[in-house]
């Protein structure tokens, strides 16, 4: 049995700022410019592995801004069970340090089972090293932690068109 | 000319500024902010109370591993390497950075830097949970004071 955090995906209504929010940084009217850049045509899965509840939640909601269903496991063995188990996603979205399994050996053996999807390492940036590790398992892109609008808007943008 | 110190919205506006010209914040809160939920207003606060609580969680953790006659660094990488992930998700910038400085020192081993650049990301910690429960109570008073401006409206 998986401990899954499942999520329904939502289109959300974004609406106008309100004067909750009203932020006079350009930085945040960028951000949300980003969030109505895209309005994606097809429906995408993403299954988000993770340990840390704070960078699952935002992954979560960053994705669903978008529309995107979301799944989410909190350990590499649940990982590799589910993707046994022939459940689909256009996105996989992975963490280095996970329990039982490290990110880096749940990317090599979701390979090895012939997934093929968008694998994101998304992780906290610990050197060169660790980048070129990842990107030696396969995976399409490494980010360095938090998964930002400006990374995540053109790598939607492909999935939608494929 | 500038709006009233007064208000509740321009007040929050301004901390927020302060936080970022102090370096406590940086872009990632921003991020946060543009991810409020109209469906939850509260999104932010909550998101704010669970970093808080896991990043307690970390913290402690790391103490008892710095605290052993064999200090496990194994541990301490390990669980710093996730709190610098929830605190770069949060927008904390300094304590990030704080964060980044004790890695170099958990990786080379050594136990004096490690106490001594620890203390320090528990100081950041200390300035940025302060600074995330400010923001948390005026969105709070915020959230309640048009909630109440909302029920006197005429139907």
């Amino acid at each position: 049995m998986f401990n899954l955090r499942k999520s329904m995906a939502l289109t959300l209504p974004l609406g106008e700022a309100s004067d909750q929010d009203k932020w006079d940084n350009g930085g945040l009217e960028r951000k949300r410019q980003l969030l109505i850049e895209i309005v994606l045509r097809s429906r995408l899965t993403a299954l988000m592995v993770d340990g840390d509840t704070t960078c699952w939640v935002l992954k979560q909601e960053l994705l669903r801004s978008y529309g995107v269903q979301t799944l989410g496991v909190d350990n590499g063995r649940d990982a590799i069970d589910l993707i046994a188990s022939d459940a689909a996603f256009n996105l996989i979205i992975i963490e280095k340090i996970l329990p039982v399994l490290n990110g880096l050996e749940v990317t090599r053996q979701i390979c090895e089972i012939g997934m093929r999807c968008k694998m994101l390492a998304v992780t906290a940036y610990s050197g060169e090293s660790e980048r070129q590790a990842f990107l030696a398992t396969s995976v399409d892109v490494f980010i360095e932690k938090p998964l930002d609008l400006e990374h995540l808007v053109p790598i939607l943008r492909e999935l939608d068109r494929q | 000319m500038a709006a009233s110190s007064t208000d509740p919205t321009q007040q929050l506006n301004d901390y927020i500024r302060t936080m970022h010209d102090q370096g406590i914040l940086d872009d990632n809160f921003d991020q946060l902010l543009a991810l409020r939920r109209e469906q939850n207003p509260r999104f932010i606060n909550e998101l704010i109370s669970m970093f808080t609580n896991d990043a307690e969680a970390y913290i402690a953790e790391i103490t008892n591993a710095l605290s052993l006659i064999e200090v496990n660094f194994s541990t301490i990488i390990s669980k710093l390497h996730q709190l610098k992930g929830s605190t770069s998700g949060i927008g904390g910038h300094r304590m990030y950075q704080a964060c980044c400085e004790l890695r170099v020192a958990a990786d080379d081993g050594d136990k004096d830097r490690c106490d001594e650049l620890f203390l320090r990301v528990k100081e950041e910690f200390n300035t940025l949970k302060q600074c995330l429960d400010s923001i948390s109570q005026m969105r709070s008073n915020i959230i309640s004071n048009g909630t109440r401006s909302r029920r006197r409206r005429p139907l």
